[in-house]
């Protein structure tokens, strides 16, 4: 049996198929220039002629996708979303106060502050106000909402208003999609607001691309389900990456900085993985993204993610150069899927870093373009790529770089000093990555310890692996990758938050 | 005189929150709203002792609770407009001028919020000039005054008045309201005539604030005693307090933080090196950001940096009410005992 990992990228789908020890047998890649659901099959099929592969011996197949994140880049394919809040008074902050002007005017279409919400100790500050919700919602639908974030005060220790609206929203308004801020935050109402937000507006385009996706899968042979990929480098299944797409926000970067990983087998460094248009670096901490203190920011918006810090250069393979008297301008303007339509290589308009590549290897020859001019464009980049890696460490000095990504391919050896490793099958890193995600198994609760709280915290453990392994882990491999007790302090009866994440494979 | 507006608050965050010491909650918790009234209201006179009117009544502002449970409350003004409306009703016909109780950490916008609304001046003081724990740790306390009246107001509407004779039963009752209500309330304690300030505030603390929050990267005046990667972060709760401690290591040498909300003692390969009422920050140094206790987290690179506290803090009655002994640690020559 094997395990197919897929990643569908903005220019590229990697495909990586593994065996049942996670090691990698073979991959292969494609443009992805036609929509996904033909991009994908017609990948499936390459790797069918290519390889001795056949879909009806893959276990299980993990795609992770950059979909989520490139919509809310380009504001394409998304909900406008109306804000319900339940709280006891009308406050003041509205609701995307700080976000970025024209992310707010495109998705937030209208809020409604509706009674309801709870304090810390599960007193209700108002009980919820039907007759007001109702009247709330009609309002919102009329000013343009496409979808519903309802955000309660302290729903994530009580979450009985907001899923009571939700079921009173359904028996009155059929099939709205609605987006439940316990069930995609934890406290912190500002943020937690604009993680439903996001997860509200995005549900456009995880639905358009996701909702026949299994049954094209089933089409092509395959006997298996597919997962998706989320932030934190575990499963969810389909339905729930409708549901929460917010949830695979980040997932391109943390697939591809533990596929990097495992790869070179290298647990500490620094991850370049080169796209068609962005280069993304990113720091490794023991084989898993770092997250820093002010992350959480996706597209200027704070949110309640895991975000690996990775810092962005909007330049890669695709990207267009220009020249300016003596230097060249790389990007940010990308010719993505087009590459091998409009690129100079093939006689088109554009000249890309991809061209530069080929001039390099002596692969092609392009008139305008010479060998030593090549060279200078080449420096250029990894000049930007150099200063990028020390802000994000001051002292790289020994560092390990590993290079990965279909783009850096462009980039020869004998340019890159010896800190740079390209591990093997660099180029489709992000898809093994995708296909090593493990399935987790998460507590996050608010309690009171008694007597022993180290024993009470193990039997939370237990209850976790018991969750990951209903979902299909295999036991032996668990291992506790979150553990965290929050005191909520300033209180006479001291309670904790737990925060239990295991996981482990299938 | 100064201004706080929406392109100098961050600074004021910034500087806030190297003066928290740890302790006092994040800043960025008020910022948004405080931009929010800001744009809305504009700017915010901040005066100096010498622009005071001296008939003006001074009124100490801040936030009382749990951090925690302030970042899960829908930003708004009710419980300051409450308090505000209280004291009015209280002192009538008094000019009103505003303060921080506490310039460290969150506590610093507190007065701002009101200030803005209603046009007022905020001083350019504190009780603390840092983050301390406990209201017996403000100046006027350290002065020697007991007897004491404090007004707490819930965001539902409710106010209480506290008269005490002494500042632990102060401390207790005030505890005790906040935790009635919803474990978030406004508080004002040691209101004062503009004329007694000598025996009241730190003058400076928040022009200290906005200099220190300049630039993330050089901080004014403040010393790098130590660099290295959290290893180990122990928390726990005594006394509704947050204790702890925090291992940072470095190639060289393992530092050790010591917490009580505040950072308050630093032990390097166990020699003390710096101790309370110095003005303890541990900042990322990947973000800059100054981490409080509760968010501190395994794997962190961090600096260590300190500031020198306010004069006030030096004379040596003032520094044996906040000294490690008060917080139960006690040194010995081997290296360190954790009481």
């Amino acid at each position: 049996m094997y395990k197919l990992g897929i990643d569908v990228g903005g220019t590229n789908i990697d495909f990586a198929v593994l065996n049942q020890m996670d090691n990698l047998l073979f991959g292969s890649k494609t443009l992805a220039d036609d929509g996904l659901s033909s991009s994908l099959c017609r990948g499936i099929k390459k790797l069918m002629s290519e390889y001795d592969f056949d879909p009806r011996q893959v276990s299980a197949i993990h795609l992770g996708t950059t979909l989520a994140v490139n919509s809310l880049l380009e504001l394409k394919s998304l909900y406008k979303v109306g804000v319900i809040r339940l709280a006891s008074h009308t406050p003041d902050l509205p609701p995307a106060y700080q976000w970025p002007k024209k992310h707010r005017q495109h998705i937030l279409s209208g809020f409604q502050t509706v009674a309801g919400g709870r304090e810390y100790n599960n007193a209700a500050l108002s009980p919820l106000n039907k007759e007001a919700l109702l009247h709330a919602v009609n309002k919102l639908i009329a000013e343009g909402a496409e979808s519903l974030a309802i955000v309660g005060v302290f729903s994530p220790f009580y979450a009985e208003d907001e899923l009571e609206a939700e079921a009173y929203i359904q028996a009155h308004f059929g099939e709205i999609p609605l987006s439940l801020s316990y069930q995609v935050g934890g406290i912190g109402f500002i943020t937690r607001e604009n993680s439903t937000i996001l997860n509200a507006t995005l549900k456009k385009v995880m639905k358009n691309n996701f909702h026949d996706l299994q049954a094209q899968l089933n089409n092509l042979g395959f006997r298996c389900p597919c997962y998706i990929t989320q932030n934190d480098g575990t499963l969810l299944t389909l339905n729930e990456a409708i549901a929460f797409p917010v949830r695979t926000i980040s997932s391109g970067p943390t697939n591809s900085i533990i596929g990097a990983c495992h790869l070179a087998d290298c647990m500490d460094g620094i991850v370049v993985d080169v796209g068609g248009t962005s280069t993304d670096i990113g720091l490794i901490q023991q084989g898993r993204p770092f997250y820093s203190l002010n992350g959480g920011f996706v597209s200027g918006i704070s949110c309640q993610l895991l975000i690996p810090d990775v810092h962005v250069l909007a330049m890669g393979g695709g990207s267009i150069i220009k020249k300016n008297d003596k230097t060249y301008q790389i990007g940010p303007e990308s010719v993505g899927a087009a590459l091998y339509k409009k690129c100079r290589s093939v006689g088109g308009e554009c000249l890309t870093l991809y061209d530069v590549g080929q001039v390099l290897s002596g692969a092609q020859q392009i008139a305008e373009l010479s060998r030593a001019e090549a060279e200078a464009i080449m420096q250029t980049y990894l000049h930007l790529v150099k200063n990028e890696i020390e802000r994000l460490l001051p002292d790289v000095s020994k560092t390990a770089i590993l290079l990965v990504g279909g783009g850096a391919a462009n980039i020869p050896d004998d340019l890159l000093d010896q800190r740079f490793i390209r591990p093997p099958h660099y180029q489709i890193a992000n898809a093994y990555g995708a296909a090593l995600s493990e399935v987790a198994g998460k507590i996050d609760c608010v309690v009171q310890f008694k007597n022993n709280p180290e024993e009470e915290i193990l039997a939370y453990i237990e209850q976790a692996k018991m969750i990951a392994i209903k979902k299909g882990a295999i036991p032996d491999s668990l291992r506790i990758i979150e553990k965290k007790v929050l005191p909520l302090y300033y209180m006479p009866e001291p309670r904790q938050r737990v925060l239990i994440t295991v996981s482990g494979r299938m | 005189m100064n201004i706080l507006t929406i392109k100098n608050l961050d600074q004021l965050c910034y500087g806030a929150a190297l003066l928290g010491s740890g302790g006092g909650g994040d800043p960025d918790v008020l910022k948004d709203y405080m931009h929010y009234l800001l744009n809305l209201h504009g700017p915010v006179k901040i005066i100096t002792t010498t622009e005071m009117e001296l008939d003006a009544l001074v009124v100490p502002i801040a936030l009382i609770g749990a951090p925690l449970i302030s970042i899960e409350r829908i930003p708004n003004a009710k419980m300051f407009i409450n308090l505000f409306d209280k004291i009015q009703s209280v002192f009538a016909n008094k000019k009103i001028i505003l303060m921080p109780v506490e310039i460290g950490g969150c506590n610093a916008m507190t007065p701002f919020i009101l200030a803005s609304m209603y046009s007022l001046p905020v001083l350019d003081a504190d009780l603390i000039g840092r983050a301390f724990p406990k209201i017996n740790m403000c100046k006027p306390a350290i002065m020697g005054m007991t007897q004491q009246t404090a007004f707490i107001a819930s965001a539902l509407g409710e106010v209480v008045c506290i008269e005490a004779e002494t500042m632990a039963e102060l401390e207790d009752k005030a505890r005790t309201v906040a935790t009635a209500f919803g474990c978030s309330a406004a508080i004002t304690t040691f209101i004062f005539e503009a004329n007694q300030y000598k025996n009241y505030v730190i003058e400076g603390s928040i022009s200290r604030a906005l200099e220190l929050g300049q630039s993330s990267q050089h901080i004014e005046g403040a010393s790098i005693i130590g660099t290295g990667i959290i290893t180990d972060v122990h928390h726990a709760i005594e006394n509704g307090f947050l204790k702890g401690y925090v291992k940072i290591c470095s190639k060289q040498h393992e530092f050790m933080v010591f917490f009580q909300n505040e950072y308050l003692l630093v032990t390097k390969s166990n020699q003390k090196i710096a101790e309370s009422p110095t003005i303890i920050s541990l900042i990322e140094s990947r973000s800059r950001k100054a981490i409080t206790s509760e968010s501190l987290r395994f794997g962190l690179q961090v600096d260590l940096v300190t500031l020198i506290p306010p004069d006030f803090w030096l004379t040596p009655k003032a520094s044996s009410q906040v000294s490690l002994r008060v917080f139960g640690y006690e040194l010995n020559d081997a290296g360190l005992l954790y009481v």
